[in-house]
C-alpha cells in the first residue's frame, strides 16, 4: 500500500530556483538540446548498432558485439551467430524503455537460459527475433533489426543498495565535459527498474571522487535504501576514473553537444557504456540536490579550446563539480 | 551569441507587425464598416434551402417552396443574388424556381434573410376558427376519451400543462395505436393524434414543419411540430419530448394546409435547411464594397457569403487557435503533460456536440472499456499496424454499443457517442497502454486525467458563444494569437509544476 502524504505541495519562486541554478525543462529545450544536439545527429544514439561502432572505433568500452540480423530470411542461422557466444543478449535496434530485450545467461544450442531460471528453446528465439523485426518494440512500429551482443555480468558491489535490477551510472556529458552524475538504484516500489518517476532511488555522486553527495526518492530526501535499509552514504563507485574516461570519450564519438550516458560495470571488464541519451531527464538534480545550470552556464563561459584534451576537461570538471 | 539575439528580434519584429496589423484591421471595422465587438449587436439569419434533385431528362424543372413564417419582429426578404422567385399562385405566396430544359444541375439553392424588424410588428395572429368538421369513428372517440381520462381525469390541467402531459403519453404509446386514433391522416402520428385530442377538449391544435433557428446543427431537415392555441397565441410543442419551444427561435416553414415543396419534372428529390447569425456590420461591409466595385463576384468575397452551413463549420473552427493556444499554455507555461498534444482539444470539440457531462461520462466509458481490450490484446503479440488497427475497430463497436444502450434505456444525450474523434481515442488508448507498461499505472492515470481535465478546460473557451462571435467576425484577431503562439516558443523560464518539483533544491 502506499501512504499518501496530506502535506500541500510547497511552491518556491521562480528567482530562487535561478539562484539554486535550476535547469527547467523549457530552458533545456531550447537553450541545451536544440543549440546543441542537431537531429540529424540522432540516430547516433536511437541505432544501438550504430552507437555501437562508433563505441567500437572510438576505443569506448561495451558489451562485446556479436552481430545483428537484418531480414527474415536470416532468422533461422541465428544459432551460428551464437554457436560461440556462451551467454548473449537480443536487443531491438530501435527499442526504448528496455522493451524486447532478451537475456541468455548461459545455453548448448538446445536450451537457452533466462536470468530468472526459466530455459526456453530455439522457437521462443527465433519467434522474438521474428517479432523484433516486423518492429513490435520499435518506436513508430517501424521495421527494425535484432541486435546480439555479450551479457554484461553485472558486478555486485551495488546488490546491498539494489533491491533487484542492475543499477546504472548516469553521467551528463556537457561540450565533453562530464558535468553531472547519478547512481540509479531499484526498489520495490519501481518494481526492480531503475526508473526514478516509478520510485527507484537516484543518488547523486559527486564528479570529483564519485562519492554519493545526496539521495532523493520521489523529489524528497533519503538516507537508507526503502528495501534493504543500507545507508547511501556508504556507496563506493568503484573505477570512478575509468566511468569519466568513458563519458568524455562518448563525447568524442557523437557531434551531439549534450547527453546523458549509462554505464554499467561488468565483473570483469569494469565500466562499459550501455546507452546515450540525446534528451537526459533533470531528475538528476534532485538526485544531487543541486542545479544543472551554473554547472552548464559555467562551461559555456570558458574561452574556445579552454581544454584541448579530454584529460584537461576531466581534470576541469573534477575540479569544479562536486 | 549574436545570431540568436538576431533571431529573437526579427521574431519580436514578426510578432508585433502580426499585432499592429490585426488591430489596425479590426479598427477599421469596427470604425467605418459599423461591425461591433458586442455580440447583442444587430444580425441577421441568413438562411439556405438546397434541394437536391435528379433532373428527367429533356424536360423543365419548377422548384416552388412554401414562404416561410417568420416569427414576430422578423421580416423574411429574399437574398438578391438567388435565382429563386416570389410568385402569387391563387392566393398563395410560394418562392419558385424554373429551369428550362435540358436540367444540368441536380441542386438548386433558395437564400432567404430574417431580417429584424422591430417597427412593423407583424399583426397578432388571427384567433383560429372554430370548425368542428373532423370526422372521427366512434371507436376513435372512444380510445382518445380513454387516453384524455388517464392523463386528466378532472378536466384540471390547463392547456400549458396538459399539451406535454398528452404528448408524453403518446409518444409512450406504440405506433399502431396512435395510428388507429388518425387512420385517415397522412402526417406525424403523434401530432395528428394530439390535434385530435385536444379538439374533444375544444383546444385549436394544427401541425407545422419547421427548424430551429440556433446554429447547432449544419444542415436541418426540417421537423413536426404541434401547433397550439391557448392564451391569445400560439404555441409549439415539440411531439417527441413534448417541451415547448422559443417561438423567437422557431422557423415555422409550413402548416398542414399547404405543402413544404413542389417539384416538377425530376426523379428524386431532398430538401435541407441551414441557418446562421450574420453581424449587421458585415452585410453593409459587403453592400459598401458592392457599391464600390460595382461588381458582385468581388463583394462576394467574404466569409459572410458563404453558404449558411459553411459559415456555421467555419464558426466552430474560429475558436480552435484560441484552445490550441491555451494547449501550449497547459504544457509550455503550467507543465501538464496531455497525452497526445491535441488531443484535449479535439476532444472538447466532441463534447460541443454532446454537451460536457455526457460527453465526459462516454468518454471515460470508452477509454475505460478500450484500455481493458488493449490489454488484453497487448497479450496476443500484436504488430502496431493491426494492433491500433483493432483497437479502432473496438472502439467504434464500443460507441455503437453505447448508443444503442442509451436508446434503449432512455438516454437521449449519450446517443451521440459517434462525435468522437475515433482515430483519436484509438490513439490515447494505444498511447494510454505503452505509458502504462513503461511507467506505471499512476503516471498514466495521472496523466489521463490532465489529458480530460484540458479537454473540459477547452470545452469552455470553445462553448462561448461571445468568444465565438468576437473570433469569428473578427477572424484577423488569430494573428495575435499566432504571435502569442511564437513568443511562447522561445519561452525559457520556469513551468509552474517545476516550482513544485525543484522545490528541494532551494537551500533555506
Ligand atoms: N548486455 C547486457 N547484459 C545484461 N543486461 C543488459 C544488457 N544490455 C541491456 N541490459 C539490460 O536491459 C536494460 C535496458 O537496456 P538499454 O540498452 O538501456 O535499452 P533501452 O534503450 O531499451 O533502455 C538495461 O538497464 C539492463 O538491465
Ligand atoms: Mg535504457
Amino acid at each position: 500500500m502506499k501512504r499518501f502524504r496530506l502535506s500541500l505541495p510547497r511552491i518556491v519562486s521562480p528567482r530562487s530556483l535561478r539562484r539554486a541554478g535550476v535547469l527547467g525543462m523549457n530552458q533545456r529545450n531550447h537553450a541545451y538540446i536544440m543549440r546543441y544536439n542537431r537531429r540529424a545527429d540522432y540516430p547516433d544514439v536511437d541505432d544501438k548498432l550504430r552507437t555501437k561502432q562508433l563505441a567500437i572505433r572510438y576505443g569506448v568500452a561495451t558489451a562485446e558485439l556479436i552481430g545483428s540480423i537484418e531480414s527474415q530470411y536470416q532468422v533461422r542461422s541465428f544459432l551460428d551467430l551464437v554457436a560461440n557466444a556462451p551467454d548473449f543478449v537480443i536487443k531491438p535496434g530501435h527499442g526504448s524503455g528496455g522493451r524486447g530485450i532478451l537475456v541468455i545467461t548461459h545455453h548448448d544450442g538446445v536450451k537457452f537460459h533466462k536470468p530468472n531460471g526459466e530455459i526456453c528453446d530455439y522457437d521462443f528465439i527465433y519467434e522474438h527475433i521474428s517479432n523484433i523485426l516486423s518492429g513490435l518494440y520499435s518506436l513508430g512500429g517501424q521495421v527494425d533489426y535484432a541486435l546480439f551482443e555479450r551479457c554484461i555480468d553485472f558486478s555486485d558491489v551495488y546488490s546491498r543498495f539494489s533491491f533487484q535490477g542492475v543499477p546504472d551510472v548516469r553521467l551528463i556529458v556537457f561540450k565533453g565535459y562530464p558535468v553531472m552524475s547519478m547512481i540509479r538504484l531499484a526498489t520495490k516500489e519501481s518494481d526492480g527498474r531503475a526508473n526514478l518517476h516509478q520510485g527507484a532511488v537516484g543518488v547523486g555522486l559527486s564528479i570529483r571522487d564519485g562519492r554519493p553527495r545526496f539521495a532523493a526518492s520521489h523529489n524528497r530526501e533519503v538516507t537508507h535504501h526503502p528495501d534493504t535499509g543500507a545507508a547511501f552514504s556508504e556507496l563506493v563507485v568503484p573505477h570512478w576514473e575509468e566511468h569519466l574516461e568513458l563519458a568524455a570519450r562518448c563525447a568524442e564519438m557523437t557531434p551531439l553537444g549534450y547527453f546523458g550516458a549509462d554505464i554499467a560495470t561488468d565483473r570483469k571488464r569494469g565500466p562499459l557504456l550501455l546507452e546515450l541519451n540525446a534528451r537526459p531527464g533533470l531528475a538528476i538534480q534532485i538526485a544531487n540536490g543541486q542545479g544543472l545550470l551554473s554547472r552548464l552556464q559555467l562551461i559555456e563561459s570558458l574561452p574556445p579550446g579552454a581544454h584541448p584534451t579530454r584529460a584537461e576537461k576531466i581534470a576541469f570538471a573534477r575540479e569544479h563539480f562536486d | 551569441m549574436p545570431e540568436s539575439q538576431f533571431h529573437r528580434r526579427s521574431l519580436y519584429i514578426l510578432v508585433a507587425l502580426l499585432v499592429v496589423a490585426a488591430l489596425a484591421v479590426a479598427a477599421v471595422k469596427i470604425h467605418f464598416f459599423g461591425f461591433s465587438l458586442s455580440n447583442q449587436a444587430e444580425f441577421f439569419y441568413q438562411v439556405d434551402c438546397a434541394v437536391s434533385f435528379d433532373p428527367e431528362p429533356e424536360k423543365p424543372v419548377r422548384i416552388s417552396i412554401a414562404l416561410p413564417e417568420p416569427p414576430d419582429g422578423w421580416a423574411f426578404g429574399l437574398d438578391p443574388g438567388t435565382p429563386f422567385q416570389i410568385e402569387d399562385g391563387n392566393g398563395r405566396r410560394r418562392m419558385v424556381l424554373e429551369l428550362a430544359s435540358p436540367v444540368r444541375q441536380n441542386r438548386a439553392s433558395c437564400r432567404f434573410r430574417l431580417v429584424p424588424a422591430p417597427s412593423r410588428r407583424a399583426p397578432l395572429p388571427a384567433a383560429p376558427e372554430q370548425d368542428v368538421s373532423v370526422v372521427v369513428s366512434d371507436a376513435s372517440r372512444a380510445a382518445a376519451k380513454a387516453i384524455l381520462d388517464r392523463v386528466d381525469a378532472e378536466k384540471k390541467l390547463a392547456p400549458a400543462e396538459l399539451v406535454p402531459a398528452l404528448l408524453g403519453q403518446l409518444g409512450a404509446m406504440p405506433r399502431r395505436e396512435k395510428r388507429a386514433l388518425v387512420p385517415v391522416s397522412a402526417g406525424d402520428e403523434t401530432v395528428e393524434a394530439a390535434i385530435l385530442l385536444l379538439e374533444l377538449r375544444g383546444i385549436p391544435a394544427r401541425a407545422v414543419r419547421g427548424i430551429l433557428l440556433d446554429q447547432k446543427r449544419y444542415l436541418q431537415q426540417p421537423d413536426n411540430y404541434l401547433d397550439v392555441w391557448y392564451g391569445g397565441a400560439w404555441h409549439i410543442f415539440r411531439p417527441g419530448t413534448g417541451t415547448e419551444e422559443t417561438p423567437r427561435e422557431f422557423l415555422i416553414l409550413q402548416r398542414s394546409d399547404r405543402s413544404l415543396y413542389e417539384i416538377a419534372g425530376v426523379k428524386r428529390s431532398s430538401i435541407g435547411y441551414s441557418v446562421t447569425k450574420v453581424p449587421a456590420g458585415a452585410e453593409r461591409l459587403n453592400q459598401i464594397r458592392a457599391q464600390i466595385l460595382e461588381k458582385r463576384d468581388l463583394s462576394d468575397f467574404s466569409l459572410f457569403s458563404l453558404p449558411a452551413s459553411e459559415q456555421n463549420a467555419f464558426k466552430r473552427l474560429a475558436l480552435l487557435p484560441l484552445a490550441i493556444l491555451l494547449i501550449v499554455l497547459i504544457r509550455n507555461i503550467v507543465g501538464i503533460p496531455t497525452m497526445g498534444t491535441f488531443m484535449p482539444v479535439l476532444i472538447a470539440m466532441a463534447f460541443l456536440e454532446m454537451k460536457l457531462l455526457p460527453g465526459l461520462v462516454n468518454f471515460v466509458l470508452i477509454l475505460t472499456v478500450g484500455l481493458l481490450i488493449r490489454a488484453w490484446l497487448s497479450k496476443l503479440n500484436l504488430l502496431m499496424v493491426p494492433r491500433i488497427s483493432a483497437v479502432v475497430v473496438v472502439v467504434i463497436l464500443l460507441m455503437q454499443l453505447i448508443s444503442v444502450a442509451a436508446n434503449f434505456l432512455n438516454f437521449p444525450e449519450f446517443v451521440d457517442a459517434t462525435f468522437f474523434p475515433i482515430i483519436i481515442i484509438a490513439w490515447t488508448i494505444e498511447r494510454a497502454s505503452t505509458t502504462w507498461e513503461e511507467d506505471g499505472a499512476t503516471n498514466t492515470l495521472k496523466q489521463l486525467v490532465a489529458s480530460t481535465c484540458a479537454a473540459a478546460i477547452c470545452y469552455f473557451i470553445l462553448s462561448s458563444a461571445y468568444l465565438q462571435y468576437v473570433l469569428y467576425t473578427f477572424a484577423e484577431l488569430n494573428l495575435i494569437i499566432l504571435g502569442v503562439i511564437l513568443l511562447l516558443g522561445t519561452y525559457t523560464g520556469y513551468r509552474f509544476t517545476e516550482l513544485m518539483r525543484f522545490q528541494p533544491l532551494v537551500k533555506k
